[in-house]
């Protein structure tokens, strides 16, 4: 328990040029021991939509896609993600070509 | 002699004024019509317990039921206890726990509580042997040790014992019976049970349920087994609540703002309780109900910090956590003790939390001072305070003496313009769930027969609807009914979960295992009641059960003079938007969504009441002549 709290705390931040467009992604409860983290800010370098960002936070934290896609499954069938955009209230994802855009903040869980 | 499946076939009634014990039988036609449980409480209080009888009268009744899967592991120990409350509404709730099963292996599947007693007493149940036992010292103790001197009393080292503590005893609005193991349940029956000078109800038995088709039977079971499986499970809250209990909600709530705090005018608490803390600092152990097959609900913990030391084994974790936000407690301590309180002393958390917040919002706006809460510095996010008070309201001392008749009592009380502050429904305080967020909690909040109570309606969102199975008829569109701030679909959606959780809170089971597809899914239920009893009802005559309780639970209301007005949430999710989660107001939404859930129900638009030819559907003709002047 305590190892897995020192890695929760490792929370990531980079920091952010004005250039560069981003999301912020949160993790709650269990995704939180496939992540080893609660939250990260990852680039949107070539990503538009909600499988986009599965598929590149797959190579930093491998098996997470398939939690959320699972192969020949359903989409979310056994997880959830909310998203939050600015001055909007969060809504849930059923879609996984859900289009995302620079400031949003996606939970998942 | 009928060979009975599932049923006992015995109601017990017990007279507290004569000290009367007696045996019936349980009428065929209730089986049939109602299943058990919820349904048969409802029928007995509908026929016993009528307008001209006063909450607090003699007349009034509380009834401990149970039903055909009781004692089954698909029973889950869950039973219902009913009363007429003190506003006059239904006061029903369900438990878990293994006291059910112990009434049902004892041999009865009812027990009717009637009349008063002078003195303190409580009921003794062993099997054949009942008996009603002298309590007068037991009265002030609170309910975990009233647990143990019963045991030790009777020599039954696993007796499951039904108590109320100080709370229920001083006749605290909403009080709870508290069962052993701290399972909960019956908002506002321990009030009733405290004005009849009923300690408590001890049970054990040693016979058991006779199942017709075990092998049909134990097959529905493992089909429910494996859905409810962690690995294979289509559902994101059971590896979520496997993992952090109901507590995972907590952190899930804060970030989509919708936890209800500061008495819910925001959405979101800085330095809210981490549930990782609570699970490394505090909690020592697992803690479950009878056959129930998930961690979700409950562990056991210890405080050791000194200003709250305590502990306890609590099935209440997510209620209490998420409504610490309503007082703005951001120390686990604090709240675990306030859980231990309301624990042993039977009260109801959802009345002391959303009381003492609404008292908070007025203290923080001037309308009460320091000089009215004789020093109590009733400020959001004093622990002290929330901790103190619960304790005044137990022993109605002080300003708890006004805040133990709940906060609509204390507003009209405190006047000033408080009332804008009420989070109440039908006279009772909400219970933590977002209306504005969801739109689904709106509209199933406002029309509840008994005021706010989730489990009647649980979970207010269907399974992602690709999952549904394409040959699953359902009564409601599943797209529509999945997005949380539309109106559209809202009716349909909330009829049906309405009368499907009637069903099987009659049958009984837990409505928390309606997970995954299940949320829609009820052929793994309806194949066990069938093999459990022996009937082979359809689907459509198993929901119809649903349709009828609901039904006749509207026309116990109505009779009461209960209308389409009462129908409503409050004020402050009407009107005001939550602000950090930029949600806005529901506003006339509500408005839209009544009349489609009145319009499918077959109910009128304008005063709610059933409509005749809805409730000759129902087989409850005999309701029509009890409303025909009431229209």
């Amino acid at each position: 328990m305590k190892r897995l709290r020192r890695r929760l705390r490792m929370t990531e931040i980079y920091s952010k040029s004005s250039a560069q467009k981003y999301v912020y992604v949160k993790y709650i409860g269990h995704i939180t021991v496939a992540t080893g983290r609660r939250a990260e800010v990852v680039s949107l370098e070539g990503i538009e939509t909600i499988l986009d960002i599965l598929s590149k936070l797959e190579k930093k934290h491998p098996g997470l896609k398939e939690l959320f896609m699972p192969q020949g499954g359903i989409f979310n069938s056994k997880t959830g993600i909310h998203l939050k955009r600015a001055g909007q209230p969060s809504v849930p994802i059923s879609n996984e070509e859900q289009e995302i855009k620079d400031g949003d903040t996606l939970l998942f869980w | 002699m009928i060979m009975l499946f599932g049923y006992k076939g015995k109601i017990l009634r017990v007279d507290l004024a004569k000290k009367k014990i007696a045996k019936e039988d349980l009428p065929e036609e209730w089986m049939r019509k109602y299943i058990g449980c919820r349904g048969i409480n409802d029928i007995i209080l509908y026929n016993e317990v009528g307008p001209s009888v006063g909450p607090l009268s003699p007349e009034n009744k509380i009834i401990f039921g149970t039903g055909p899967l009781e004692g089954t592991p698909l029973g889950m120990g869950r039973i219902s206890i009913q009363t007429k409350y003190i506003n006059k509404s239904i006061a029903e709730g369900s438990s878990g726990g293994d006291w059910g099963p112990e009434l049902k292996y004892a041999g009865y599947d009812f027990v009717v509580i009637e009349k008063k007693s002078q003195m303190p007493v409580y009921l003794y149940i062993n099997d054949d042997d009942v008996e009603i036992r002298d309590a007068e010292d037991l009265w002030g103790k609170d309910t975990r040790e009233t647990n143990r001197i019963i045991r030790e009393r009777t020599g039954i080292g696993n007796i499951q014992v039904a108590s109320i503590g100080r709370g229920a005893e001083n006749l605290v609005a909403s009080s709870k019976v508290i069962f052993t193991l701290n399972h909960a349940g019956g908002r506002g029956c321990g009030t009733i049970m405290g004005d009849k000078k009923l300690k408590a109800i001890a049970v054990h038995g040693t016979g058991g349920v006779k199942i017709k088709d075990p092998a049909k039977f134990l097959q529905a079971y493992r089909e429910l087994r494996k859905r409810w499986d962690l690995k294979d499970a289509d559902d994101p809250l059971i590896p979520g609540f496997a993992f952090l209990s109901a507590n995972f909600l907590l952190q899930f709530f804060n970030e989509n703002c919708m936890l209800p705090a500061y008495n819910e005018q925001k959405g979101s608490i800085e330095g809210f309780l981490a549930p990782e803390d609570y699970l490394q600092k505090y909690v020592t152990g697992p803690k479950t109900g009878f056959c129930c097959p998930f961690p979700a609900c409950g562990r056991r913990y210890e405080v050791r910090e000194r200003e709250y030391a305590t502990f306890s084994g609590d099935e209440r974790e997510g209620g209490f956590s998420i409504g610490a936000a309503l007082v703005g407690v951001t120390s686990w301590s604090a709240s675990l003790k306030v859980r231990d309180l309301c624990n042993k002393y039977s009260l109801d958390e959802f009345q002391v939390l959303y009381t003492i917040a609404w008292g908070m919002e007025c203290y923080e706006k001037g309308i009460i001072t320091k000089d009215d809460t004789e020093g109590i510095e009733l400020k959001f996010g004093n622990n002290d305070a929330v901790v103190e008070m619960t304790e005044k309201i137990a022993s109605r001392e002080g300003f708890g003496e006004i805040l133990a008749n709940g906060s609509e009592e204390a507003a009209r009380v405190v006047g000033k313009g408080s009332e804008k502050f009420l989070l109440t429904i039908k006279g009772r305080e909400l219970e933590t769930m977002n209306p504005r967020a969801v739109y689904a909690i709106a509209l199933a909040l406002a029309v509840c027969e008994s005021g706010p109570d989730h489990t009647r309606w649980y979970p207010p969102y269907p399974p992602n609807p690709k999952m549904i199975p394409k040959d699953l008829a359902i009564p409601f569109d599943a797209v529509k009914a999945s997005l949380p701030r539309s109106v559209e679909g809202k009716g349909s959606f909330v009829k049906w979960l309405y009368d499907s959780r009637a069903v099987l809170e009659s049958i009984p089971t837990c409505v928390f295992a309606t997970r995954g597809s299940l949320k829609v899914d009820m052929k793994p239920w309806l194949d066990a009641y069938n093999a459990c009893t022996g009937s082979n009802y359809t689907m459509d005559e198993f929901i119809k059960v649903g349709e009828r309780i609901v039904n006749l639970e509207r026309a116990y209301i109505i009779r009461e003079g209960f209308r389409r007005a009462d129908d409503t949430i409050p004020r402050r999710m009407l009107e005001e938007p939550i602000i950090d989660g930029h949600i806005p107001p529901i506003g006339e939404n509500l408005k839209v969504m009544i009349d489609d859930y009145y319009t499918v129900r077959g109910w009128d638009v304008n005063t709610s009441i059933p409509k005749e030819e809805k409730l000759r559907e129902l087989d409850l003709d005999f309701v029509i002549d009890d409303l025909k002047y009431l229209r």
